[in-house]
């Protein structure tokens, strides 16, 4: 038997493993390491919000320090998701100092534990391919209109990346992708009826 | 299951947004980010900046971070230990504020030996307070608060010598000492010591700086922070000395021999002149006279039980029981006593009108109570009226 020592260890080790070991032990480390894996995504998200960089990097520090305190409050099942719950709250109340102008919280306590029991649903077309009930699909994207139709065609069935789609279709990157949103939206209700 | 090969790493975000990707890793890597919002919404923001700028922003963020991690875990501790100084301070401080010299009960501090000579002083000035507490009272009221020092002296013989001096008045001891020390120093004739303890009368608190000087002589010692000062004398002087503390009136006095003095310091008061003028008296009335101001001063206080309001309260409360025959849970009894100047309880008035056998209970239960003590006032005791309430229950 191999001693690993555990700072390598980490690295291989899942999300769960990791969060248990910090509750565990209280290393400040292991939640450092955690946090890691997804700063940037946190990064991200507060650069949409704030459009700002300093700002966006404040955020990403003191969103460490909530963590801290609220890991140890609530039961997490699913790190990732309510770390995005997490940085998304806090952005909204941030603008909304900024800006009184009424903002509301994407999730509240409850609907925050919603959040960590599981992944959200994927819609049916992005699921893996043998779930899909390809008959019923095709039908309902063939009652989209032309342009949405288009879109799912190429991006889903041919691949094709935004870009392409764009100078393919003669339509800007931001239109191809607000036309497949749109498609999706419509096709759930068709593949709910 | 397939998840592993598309699963988002960091550096794909890198490699889309600066165009390092062949379309096709394009189309997975959009197609993947319709799974995960998280990812989604941060490509989103991303697209806000150049590569090159994120890139740079996120090393920094990783090496903020390192820091933070040390700083929350001092935060705890700092934060902890700033509790605990604010809670400490807090306490010093209402310690401190007790303290205060203020003087309310002229309880004079002696030596243990020296307590029956001195209260037996006491006494006797006692007796000659009541006209000239009159006048001294009022001017001493008019003042905020007239601080008092009781200095104890005491004379003993010592020899010079670097033993160390017990301030303890035992004449056997001391002449022993004295007997054995002077051999050893046949040729240095003996001095003797004053030494002095000076307090303030208010809450028995040593006083560092009151001094002790021989008059006419230079010769002086102060006292130190516990109070203690020592002032050698030679055994042949007859001077007086004078004990002083700033801010207030010098008083003269002699020392007995073998005997304990005790001396108040008071006040500067221009009217306080008649009461200093006493100072050139000589002898036992001089330092009477003293102690009769020391012990002059005993508050006001309205009429109360001897053993004191809480404990005849305590009282009440544990004998007060409604009978059963009465439909309320509690019934209270109102009542008004007269109290004479010698303490007595002359009257009860049944005030709020409760009938006559809950009334008859009430007055059984506050004649067989602890006794009272009358209201005193400007110096005496005084007649007086107290209303009290009686909660009967079941």
């Amino acid at each position: 038997m191999r001693i690993v020592p555990f700072y390598r260890k980490k690295k291989s080790y899942s999300d769960d493993k990791l969060l248990a070991e910090y509750l565990k032990i209280q290393d400040l480390d292991i939640l450092g390491e955690l946090y890691a894996r997804y700063m940037h995504l946190v990064y991200g998200v507060c650069l949409k919000y704030f459009k700002n960089r300093e700002k966006s990097q404040d955020a990403v520090i003191q969103i460490f320090e909530k963590l801290m305190v609220e890991i140890k409050r609530h039961e997490i099942r699913n790190f990732k998701s309510w770390l995005f719950v997490v940085t998304k709250n806090h952005c909204l109340m941030e603008l909304r100092k900024a800006k009184p102008v009424k903002t509301i919280l994407i999730a509240s306590d409850e609907e925050l534990a919603g959040f960590m029991e599981k992944e959200p649903e994927l819609h049916p077309i992005d699921r893996e391919q043998e779930e899909i009930n390809e008959k019923a699909l095709n039908d309902c994207i063939e009652k989209l209109k032309e342009e949405q139709k288009k879109c799912i065609r190429l991006f889903y069935f041919e691949n094709k990346s935004y870009r392409e789609i764009s100078v393919a279709l003669e339509i800007e990157e931001k239109k191809v992708k607000s036309f497949i949103q749109n498609a999706k939206r419509n096709l759930k209700i068709c593949l709910e009826r | 299951m397939t998840h592993k090969k598309r699963h988002i790493k960091k550096e794909d975000f890198q490699r889309y947004l600066e165009n390092q990707m062949t379309e096709a890793e394009r189309n997975t890597f959009e197609r993947e980010l319709q799974k995960h919002p998280f990812e989604a919404e941060a490509l989103e923001g991303m697209q806000q900046i150049s590569p090159i700028e994120l890139k740079n922003d996120l090393k920094e963020l990783k090496t903020k971070l390192k820091p933070v991690k040390r700083k929350i875990n001092y935060r705890f501790w700092a934060a902890a230990a700033t509790f605990l100084l604010l809670i400490s301070a807090g306490v010093m401080w209402f310690q401190l504020k007790d303290r205060s010299p203020v003087p309310e009960v002229a309880q004079s501090k002696s030596i243990q030996q020296q307590e029956e000579k001195v209260d037996s002083k006491m006494q006797a000035a006692e007796e000659s307070l009541p006209e000239t507490s009159a006048k001294e009272n009022t001017e001493i009221r008019e003042t905020a608060q007239p601080e008092q020092i009781l200095l104890n002296t005491e004379k003993i013989k010592s020899p010079e010598s670097e033993s160390q001096i017990n301030v303890s008045s035992d004449k056997k001891m001391l002449k022993a000492e004295k007997g054995g020390l002077g051999e050893q120093n046949p040729q240095i004739p003996d001095d003797e010591v004053i030494a002095g303890k000076a307090i303030s009368l208010g809450d028995s608190t040593p006083l560092q700086g009151a001094a002790i000087v021989e008059r006419g002589v230079k010769n002086r010692n102060e006292s130190d922070l516990k109070g203690n000062s020592q002032l050698k004398v030679s055994a042949t002087s007859d001077s007086s000395f004078v004990a002083s503390y700033a801010g207030m009136e010098n008083t003269e006095f002699y020392s007995d021999s073998d005997s304990a003095i005790v001396v108040g310091v008071e006040p500067k008061q221009v009217a306080m002149e008649e009461a200093v003028s006493a100072r050139n008296v000589k002898g036992k009335s001089a330092t009477g006279r003293n102690v009769s101001s020391v012990t002059k001063v005993k508050p006001d206080a309205e009429a109360q039980p001897r053993t004191g309001m809480d404990k005849f309260q305590k009282y009440i409360e544990e004998n007060a029981i409604l009978p059963e025959d009465y439909d309320d849970k509690r019934v209270v009894v109102k009542v008004k006593l007269k109290i004479n100047s010698e303490g007595e309880i002359t009257e009860i008035q049944n005030t709020n009108n409760v009938d006559s056998t809950l009334f008859k209970r009430a007055k059984d239960l506050i004649k067989q109570g602890p006794e009272w003590v009358p209201e005193f006032k400007n110096g005496e005791n005084i007649e007086s009226e107290t209303d009290l309430k009686i909660v009967f229950k079941k």
